[in-house]
């Protein structure tokens, strides 16, 4: 069997569980959920940069998923939808900081080389500038340098996933780097 | 030291991906899986009215006009029930307004069953933040199909909502909120976020009028003064950020950094006569709680070492109560006069949520990570000498739908809670 008529299966057997889901199925909606739960958690991790937001964002996110779904007419889309609902509950936590302040450590695991590198260096002084900097920026620029730079989605994917059109996608992408740029630029000063 | 202006793809995707080894907290899924237990799904008619069509034609059609007929008369009725006066919803002086699986509540301070204001599914509400006179009270509301947040108003009796402010239409995703009123009650402050900058818009709120400060910084969490004169606020970022305080003009919208320091900022209060603001900072290395003068004069306040994380000045501003972080996620509630004397810890692992109008008792909110039905709002008397449950969070009609997130910051009792002043 070859690896593309397994991803066929694969796909079946996930619609069979979204539409068993749909129709109320607690156990099928776990079934699907579980495997996904450590990657949606990443995405939130790189987006919110706090572990307990993180889990906030994605259980959040499960629970709409799981009140939504009877409205989610295309079961091949669950992932798309799932992951737009994530990225929502990502904007609204970013919000809520506004309000809510809680005493945190830092995500350490931020890191991505093998082995690590001594945060003192010169290379490590920029990648820490980065994420300072990106701790100041918008929740939509934070979301659209994720899904581009993190997540390596294609704008058409990122357009579907957020729902708007390729253009928006384009220009929210180009106001992020240079939101970006202007926030290391204040971290320089 | 390297100066990085404008990163490359591979730099930013080495600082900003994540470990491939990192793991939720806690056992996620098996806490999603128990939400989900306690959770209904949401279904519309689309499905069952497809299948009582789907019938031979000549039934089909038959039944087609019966449900056209049925549909009209309810449109009529709807019709007839718009022209009747809408139903005012009692309300007495000093009532407690939560927000709880988000939608609005009423309870009497009290206690006793608490009453749903407002039952909107689509629609989560945050606040309310009432009017210094007690006449009208401003809702946050965040649809939850669109990432916009926008600001309604309504009376102190819950009529008369209508839309106040919020992002234009064709921004799929922006910010109008952060309200706070102007001490006559006719104006409001707020933040406008639009491409990812948030400005401060000051809004007259019988005509909608509004004018936009103008910054070079972006501001959040507008506090009006309560002399008028001041609005405060500070940049947004996070605990290891540069974060400016700055105070506008209410007249002239000149805008000052009155203060630079380093972390995140919670809410600002003012003193009762105007002179300074009180907030906690929060930094990864310490929690400082700060009183700063309108001249830029900083005082820190002394916590006898607890951390800080969100702070309330007292109505008269004698006394100031705060949440000290006390582990992972949870906090516990004070309360210390301003010199630090008589400090008192109201209770264990909950939020401060707000002062009552007189000063007379503090509201705290305790919640339990993984069960939602533990705790619920509480008063305290200021010296901890009395406590009383408000609502508890096991009364079938306030308990949460979607259950209590692991290290859920965002709840909704904590950050919707309002105390309704006392009418003059």
């Amino acid at each position: 069997m070859t690896a593309i008529e397994l991803r066929g299966i694969e796909r079946q057997a996930d619609r069979a569980l979204v539409e068993r889901a749909r129709d109320g199925d607690r156990q099928a909606f776990g079934q699907l959920i579980e495997p996904r739960v450590p990657t949606l958690y990443r995405s939130a991790l790189s987006i919110l940069r706090h572990e307990a937001d993180a889990n906030d964002a994605v259980q959040q996110a499960c629970v709409d998923a799981w009140r939504e779904l009877p409205r989610l007419r295309d079961p091949d889309r669950f992932d798309a939808w799932l992951g737009r609902t994530l990225v929502n509950r990502c904007r609204m936590i970013l919000r809520s900081h506004r309000r809510v302040s809680v005493r945190e450590v830092s995500v350490d695991t931020l890191t991505t080389e093998p082995g690590g590198r001594d945060r003192a260096t010169d290379d490590w002084s920029g990648v820490d500038a980065i994420r300072r900097a990106f701790g100041r920026l918008s929740a939509d620029h934070r979301i659209a340098l994720v899904l581009h730079h993190v997540e390596e989605r294609p704008v058409a994917e990122m357009a579907a996933l957020l729902g708007v059109a390729e253009g928006t996608v384009k220009w929210r992408l180009h106001e992020a780097r240079r939101a970006l740029q202007r926030a290391l630029q204040r971290e320089d000063a | 030291m390297t100066r990085i202006v404008d990163p490359d793809p591979r730099l930013l995707r080495v600082a900003l991906t994540p470990d491939p080894a990192a793991w939720p907290r806690g056992d996620l899924a098996a806490a999603i899986l128990a939400d989900v237990e306690r959770t209904p799904q949401r279904r519309g008619l689309r499905v069952p009215l497809a299948g009582w069509l789907a019938t031979p034609q000549p039934v089909a059609l038959t039944r087609l006009a019966a449900l056209g007929v049925t549909l009209l008369a309810l449109v009529a009725w709807l019709y007839l029930l718009g022209q009747r006066p809408p139903t005012p919803v009692p309300l007495s002086n000093g009532d407690v307004f939560f927000v709880r699986g988000g939608d609005l509540w009423r309870v009497a301070p009290e206690g006793g069953e608490p009453v749903r204001l407002f039952e909107t599914p689509d629609v989560l509400e945050f606040g309310p933040i009432w009017s210094p006179t007690g006449e009208r009270a401003i809702l946050i509301t965040f649809p939850g199909d669109a990432p916009r947040m926008s600001m309604d108003v309504i009376n102190a009796d819950g009529t008369g909502r209508r839309h106040l402010a919020g992002p234009p239409e064709h921004v799929l995703a922006s910010f109008a909120g952060d309200p706070s009123w102007s001490p006559d009650g006719r104006f409001v402050a707020f933040v406008r976020e639009r491409k990812g900058f948030p400005r401060v818009a000051i809004m007259d709120v019988d005509t909608g009028s509004a004018r936009i400060i103008d910054s070079p910084w972006p501001i959040n969490d507008p506090s009006w003064s309560p002399d008028g004169r001041w609005i405060v606020g500070h940049t947004p970022g996070d605990v290891s950020s540069t974060v400016r305080v700055v105070t506008i003009d209410a007249e002239t919208g000149q805008t000052i950094v009155v203060h630079t320091d380093r972390g995140r900022i919670g809410r600002m209060t003012w003193l009762p006569d105007a002179s300074a603001v009180a907030y906690a900072i929060d930094r990864p290395d310490s929690n400082e709680l700060h009183l700063l003068r309108t001249d830029g004069a900083l005082e820190r306040l002394d916590t006898g070492g607890l951390q800080p994380v969100e702070a309330l000045l007292s109505p008269d501003g004698t006394r100031i109560a705060f949440a000290a972080a006390v582990k992972h996620c949870t906090a516990a509630p004070h309360v210390m006069r301003l010199d630090g004397s008589e400090l008192v810890r109201l209770e264990g692992e909950s939020w401060l949520a707000g002062w009552s109008p007189d000063g007379e008792w503090v509201i705290v909110t305790t919640e339990k990570p993984f069960d939602p039905l533990v705790g619920g709002l509480v008063a305290i008397r200021p010296d901890g000498s009395e406590r009383r449950t408000i609502v508890p969070w096991t009364n079938q009609d306030v308990a949460l739908e979607s259950g209590s997130g692991y290290c859920n910051r965002e709840r909704p009792s904590f950050s919707g809670i309002g105390w309704r002043g006392f009418r003059p």
